[in-house]
């Protein structure tokens, strides 16, 4: 399975095997297991062929104790040293005898090899007599196990070197091997992906092919190639269904769009007309609450009006003096009801030449009192009673003076009127006006009570309403309150009233202390 | 003798009616004149038997508790041939429809022309300057 596709230069081919980790580590890794493997098995095949050997040497002893003991006791007894030689020659040939010692009568008689001091093994015999049990003398012998050893040491290194070599040599080819079969081919798949990835030309229907020998079954590469193959058709289908569905979605953006536009244009459209018909409304709204104020106006002045000219028209052809008295009074008194009326528009019209200026609120409201008290005279016995003044300090404020001594004054005459109405349901009532002023932070508070009829809670707001009367007709024309409400206001300040039915009113304008316009 | 009931919530139209009629009728005939303050006064007086038979009534539109329409609708069904003046401050159409649909004689606008009226009340009261 060796490829020999790939013509690459033996430069190349050094960078590669320099930087291509996956054979390196292959390299590695096998040359690790191997020589571990190699390192274990061949210490343990030494071990046991020392072992073995090192058993053999020891049997020596036995060999020397069951042997050669008796007869050299025999050869001692007889001190035959011609056959204790020949027998000691023997014994000392004895593969890994080192070092051999006979010594009788504390002389040696032979001694053969050198004796290692170091050497652990070593045996004395005692070499007795057959028969008494004396002792005749002793064999020293010393066994050879350090050449054994260094015999094994030198085996053990000479077999790891040609393990090491031979396991080098497996591995450097393994190396190519693995590279040519796979590597190089998975470099090849990469470097695929990564032209496609970079030139971004998806659409490049190329396959990818790997440049390998036949071969009759199918591998895992051709598995990976296909894979990677079939994965691109279905990435350029899914981008080909993506791109349609891309395309569908814009055009269906502009469809919502150029709908929402068209949407938009009409309900701009709408807006307009909205606009425009609100504003007709509105004028319209403003026309016919000013017909309406019209014609209240026209009913209210027609009234008076109405005595004015018959009255006046009788007054020229009488010579009654008591009549003529009685119809100047009624002429007068409906005369003053016009010129009220037309006050209290031009008020609420704002059309009067009243000016902001600096005045004491204490004095306005004294003055208030005063012109409600003079000008009731004329048309009413009620004598109201002595006001109750609570005057505050210090209540110097910018106000228009005389719309606000005209505007307390109505809230004062509605209060007189309503003691006079008690009075009249009720003799043993002692009818009581509170007139207060106070400065409350940066607000004047003008306080006005009475403990007369009081207001029917039915009424609420609408007690400012215009021409809203609860007086007998001529008595009033419904506009001294809204006349009030509406100085008030243009002060910047309110007016508000609390009440208990059949017990009190207690009116309160707030007006405030320091002008800011 | 012609009598003539006159209804306003207002006191001071009862003098001038007195007044303005006494100069009109003093050369057309005797005139009893009734006023009243209410709508409920004046129906109390016509469904009084003891009461002279009225040849006219003169009422104000706007009035609490009962204004003039509904004096008319009830006089109307008390008795149909009464002739009813409607007077009215008010000068709109809607009013004058109203007062017509309903039954009424005339309808009358202030201020009163008491000529003019003189001349409706002869007219329908088939007066003769005696």
């Amino acid at each position: 399975m060796f490829d020999k596709c790939c013509v690459t230069s033996l430069k190349t081919k050094w960078k590669n095997f320099r930087t291509n980790s996956l054979s390196l580590k292959l390299l590695i890794a096998t040359w690790a297991v191997s020589s571990f493997a190699t390192l274990i098995l061949t210490a343990f095949q030494l071990f046991m062929d020392y072992q073995r050997d090192f058993d053999k040497l020891q049997n020596n002893f036995a060999i020397i104790k069951n042997s050669y003991l008796d007869s050299m006791a025999e050869h001692l007894w007889s001190y035959d040293t011609r056959l204790l030689e020949i027998q000691l020659d023997g014994l000392s040939r004895l593969q890994g005898v080192g070092y051999l010692k006979l010594s009788a009568d504390s002389k040696i008689i032979y001694e053969s090899g050198k004796s290692d001091p170091s050497e652990d093994s070593y045996k004395r015999f005692e070499i007795f007599h057959k028969n008494t049990n004396e002792v005749l003398g002793s064999l020293d012998v010393e066994l050879d196990v350090k050449s054994l050893r260094e015999k094994y040491f030198t085996e053990a290194i000479w077999i790891f070197i040609r393990q090491a070599g031979k396991t080098a040599i497996v591995v450097f080819f393994l190396y190519f091997i693995f590279n040519q079969i796979l590597v190089v081919h998975i470099r090849s798949i990469a470097q695929f992906l990564r032209l496609r990835a970079a030139q971004g030309d998806i659409r490049n229907n190329t396959p990818l092919i790997l440049k390998r020998r036949e071969h009759p079954r199918e591998d895992e590469l051709d598995i990976l190639v296909a894979s990677i193959n079939q994965f691109r058709t279905d990435i350029l289908e899914a981008y080909d269904k993506l791109e349609t569905l891309n395309q569908a979605l814009e055009h269906k953006v502009e469809e919502r769009t150029r709908q929402l536009t068209t949407k938009n244009e009409s309900l701009e459209k709408a807006m307009f007309q909205i606009k425009r018909m609100q504003a007709t409304l509105v004028a319209q709204e403003r026309l016919a609450s000013l017909g309406s104020l019209t014609a209240s106006v026209a009913h209210e002045i027609r009234n008076p009006l109405n005595f004015v000219l018959n009255f006046s028209e009788l007054l020229s052809d009488s010579d009654d003096p008591s009549e003529v008295h009685e119809v100047s009074r009624v002429i007068l008194k409906h005369s003053q009801r016009i010129d009220q009326i037309v006050r209290s528009m031009q008020i609420l019209s704002g059309h009067d030449s009243d000016q902001l200026e600096t005045a004491d609120v204490n004095e306005l409201v004294k003055k208030a009192y005063q012109q409600t008290i003079t000008n009731r005279s004329l048309a009413s016995s009620f004598l109201p009673p002595k006001v109750n003044y609570r005057l505050g300090d210090n209540l110097m404020v910018p106000v228009y003076a005389t719309s606000l001594a005209r505007a307390l004054g109505n809230v004062i005459e509605n209060a007189i009127y309503a003691l006079e109405k008690k009075t009249q349901l009720d003799k043993d009532y002692v009818p009581e006006l509170t007139i207060s002023t106070s400065l409350k932070g940066d607000t004047v508070e003008i306080s006005v009570r009475d403990n007369g009829v009081g207001v029917p809670g039915i009424l609420g707001e609408k007690i400012f309403d215009p021409f809203l009367t609860t007086k007998a007709p001529g008595e009033g024309a419904g506009l001294g309150l809204t006349v009030a409400f509406n100085i008030a206001q243009r002060h910047g300040g309110t007016l508000k009233y609390s009440s208990d039915f059949g017990a009190w009113t207690e009116f309160v304008m707030s007006l405030p202390a320091t002008q800011e316009r | 003798m012609i009598q003539i009931v006159i209804v306003d919530d207002e006191a001071d139209t009862h003098l001038l009616y007195k007044l303005k009629m006494k100069k009109i009728f003093s050369s057309m005939g005797e005139l009893n004149l009734v006023s009243f303050l209410n709508a409920p006064d004046c129906l109390q007086y016509l469904k009084d038997k003891a009461s002279p038979a009225t040849d006219l009534i003169l009422t104000d539109i706007n009035m609490p508790d009962m204004d003039g329409f509904e004096l008319l609708q009830k006089v109307k069904q008390l008795n149909g041939k009464i002739p009813v003046y409607m007077v009215s401050a008010y000068e709109s159409v809607e009013f004058r429809n109203k007062a017509e649909n309903l039954g009424a004689s005339r309808f009358i606008s202030k201020p009163v022309d008491f000529n003019s009226l003189g001349e409706l009340l002869r007219k329908d009261l088939n007066l003769e300057p005696s």
